[in-house]
């Protein structure tokens, strides 16, 4: 009964750990369409397979019957107009998905860092905060980006970098950050809250804020080393 | 204006570059939006507006000929 009853709420668990509330019986909202980032993706395919279409078919005017007014006008629209718009799309929903964990998650050294997030019996710090949704999407952007627009710049550039060293292979294990971990990343959402005041003295808030002292020092580690099992349980999580 | 005008090698070769980089970025756009990974979004974002600009310089350079074998320019 009671290897049932953990069972299930080990389910309810891997179930909750799930990102969009739609995926765990929380209704869509009145007047649902979808995502920015959704429409971002369907009008951009719609317009790249449309733009591919219709210079193939230019072309095929162009060698038949030569240049004519409508075949310059449409040359114009499909090389210099429409692919600018696809552009800005693609990269709008290049950049909105790139902060998704699944993205971090694509390259096969980040993988068991995945695992240990979403693996709901790890106490490490991102593990605590995924399956407790105190971080609602995008787990490890929120989490290794500065707030502002140089933080998500200088996100950007990290990953740009991160993806030629994983290319590249020139990288080495155990993996660790740069630089120390800024403790701005963690206030910027704990800084200020009740339970954050009411658990910290003046002195050690004082210390956190002037980064003398680290969060990681009390409340790590933020990612547990990978285990074999912590793998297998995070990989049941995610299906 | 006259309609079925007869294009140049050189134009021709132009317009081709434009069309193929077109196409070439069009696709790593629609790989992009269909399956977003690091290396579709790195190969989309180094190589997708170089090549777009490429199309459009070989375009406006053949819009400019042809601007200029009417004497409007």
């Amino acid at each position: 009964m009671t290897a049932r009853r953990g069972a299930l709420l080990f389910l309810l668990g891997a179930q909750a750990l799930r990102a969009d509330p739609r995926d765990f019986g929380v209704p869509e909202p009145h007047g649902w369409i979808g995502t920015t980032s959704q429409w971002l993706q369907g009008v951009g395919l719609v317009f790249a397979v449309l733009n591919i279409v219709l210079i193939l078919v230019v072309w095929r005017v162009i060698r038949r019957r030569g240049v004519t007014t409508i075949s310059k006008s449409l040359l114009f629209g499909s090389i210099l107009v429409l692919p600018v718009i696809v552009t800005f799309l693609a990269t709008a929903h290049g950049m909105q998905e790139s902060m998704k964990t699944e993205a971090c998650g694509a390259c096969h050294i980040m993988e068991s860092h995945v695992a240990d997030l979403k693996n709901p019996k790890s106490d490490s710090l991102a593990a605590v905060h995924y399956k407790n949704r105190y971080i609602q999407e995008n787990h490890c952007y929120t989490c290794h980006s500065d707030y502002g627009m140089y933080g998500t710049v200088g996100a950007k550039l990290e990953g740009l970098g991160h993806t030629v060293h994983n290319l590249t292979g020139h990288y080495e294990l155990p993996l660790k950050t740069r630089v120390p971990y800024s403790n701005v990343r963690c206030l910027s959402c704990h800084g200020g809250a009740a339970n954050f005041a009411a658990k910290h003295e003046q002195d050690q808030i004082a210390n956190l804020m002037s980064g003398k002292d680290s969060c990681l020092d009390c409340h790590g580690p933020a990612h547990a080393p990978e285990t074999k099992q912590a793998s297998e349980a995070g990989k049941q999580a995610m299906r | 204006m006259n309609e079925n005008e007869t294009i140049t090698a050189k134009t021709k070769r132009a317009l081709r570059i434009a069309a193929i980089a077109t196409i070439v970025a069009l696709v790593l756009a629609t790989i992009l939006l269909i399956k977003e990974t690091p290396y579709t979004f790195v190969a989309f974002m180094f190589l997708g507006p170089p090549l777009i600009l490429v199309a459009g310089v070989s375009l406006g350079w053949v819009i400019l000929q042809d601007l200029k074998s009417k004497k409007v320019l």
